[in-house]
């Protein structure tokens, strides 16, 4: 009785060092994966990216504001912007005909990070006379640190990490 | 032979709880999150900054092995309209070198969170076309993923500045 309950214990311990290994081994993977970014993900980023595009023509600050990092920088031509300096853009009065069109060139989902590049298209009203202006763009996301508390799911998840909770940190335009 | 340690525990045991603990910390440690709020750590920064030095050194010198390296499988850039997968960018620095050619890069702000960055700054581009001296700057904006301890470039956005800009 004695040397099964040892065998046992030696047996308990050696599943627990075998879990531990295994848990130490997916643990110290990469973070990223080749895999194709899943669809919904991609879709998520393409939502936010919407959403970001309306906030702007409405003058909606604070959705802007909440999905911009705080250290968010944009690049337009020559000049670049701070989040605080990039909000000013759109503190002024709201232009009721203003829209954008965004289409993509790319779309990269690699662990916790998104890079999107396309073109948007906007429209509207200045002085009375209708505009329409292209800007070629490259926007940067990263999820933010409370997504990635649990560094397994992190992984198994991280595609639609960015987008759900995603902040933008990066941006650069060039009209066209 | 047992050895049977102060406190009657073998020393087999006493190997086994070590492991145990080890592979504990190191699974709670493992779990943490990959990124930090904390201000990015200088060698981070430096290590980017180099990066990025070699990279203009690759494309001045047309050391396309080096811009592979540097250059993750997805990698995108944007120059003016026109977007280039990584085989096209890399496919414009074949032919001729220029001997004069170099870079001065400069940094508007360079933004570290966990495993990924990003770079704004100028680069200044010299040499000589048709006999002629050139400079033209561009403001770039680069993104860096870190995979397995390596930084690597996922996307770059170039803009060439007015002159006098």
């Amino acid at each position: 009785m004695k040397s099964q309950s040892r065998l046992l214990k030696e047996q308990i311990l050696g599943l627990m060092l075998a879990w531990c290994m295994a848990a130490l081994s997916a643990a110290t993977e990469p973070t990223s994966s080749k895999a194709a970014p899943a669809a919904d993900a991609k879709q998520q980023l393409m939502d936010l990216e919407k959403e970001w595009a309306a906030a702007e023509d409405k003058g909606d600050l604070a959705a802007i504001r909440r999905i911009l990092d705080e250290r968010f920088v944009a690049t337009y031509g020559a000049k670049t912007y701070d989040r605080e300096g990039f909000l000013q853009f759109f503190a002024g009065d709201v232009d009721p005909t203003a829209s954008q069109t965004l289409t993509y060139d790319a779309v990269i989902i690699d662990g916790d990070t998104a890079v999107v590049v396309g073109t948007d298209t906007a429209h509207g009203t200045s002085e009375g006379a209708a505009y329409t202006v292209a800007y070629k763009y490259t926007a940067t996301y990263t999820s933010p640190r409370a997504m990635a508390t649990d560094s397994r799911a992190h992984r198994q998840g991280a595609a639609s990490e960015v987008v759900t909770g995603g902040c933008l940190i990066a941006t650069s335009a060039l009209g066209l | 032979m047992k050895v049977k340690s102060t406190f009657g525990i073998t020393l087999k045991q006493q190997i086994v709880g070590l492991t145990l603990a080890c592979c504990i910390a190191a699974s709670a440690a493992a779990t943490e999150p990959t990124s930090s709020q904390a201000a990015p750590p200088a060698d981070a920064k430096q290590q980017l900054m180099d990066l990025q030095e070699e990279w203009a050194t690759a494309e001045d010198k047309h050391d396309l092995a080096t811009l592979r390296r540097i250059l993750d499988d997805r990698f995108v850039a944007t120059f003016g309209a026109k977007t280039y997968d990584k085989d096209a960018f890399i496919g414009s620095f074949t032919g001729d070198i220029d001997p004069t050619r170099s870079q001065t890069l400069t940094y508007e702000a360079v933004i570290i969170d966990g495993d990924t960055a990003v770079l704004v700054g100028d680069d200044t581009e010299r040499g000589t076309r048709q006999g002629v001296a050139f400079t033209k700057v561009g403001r770039y904006t680069v993104t860096y993923i870190r995979r397995h301890g390596q930084w690597l470039a996922l996307a770059e956005q170039m803009i060439i500045l007015p002159q006098g800009k």
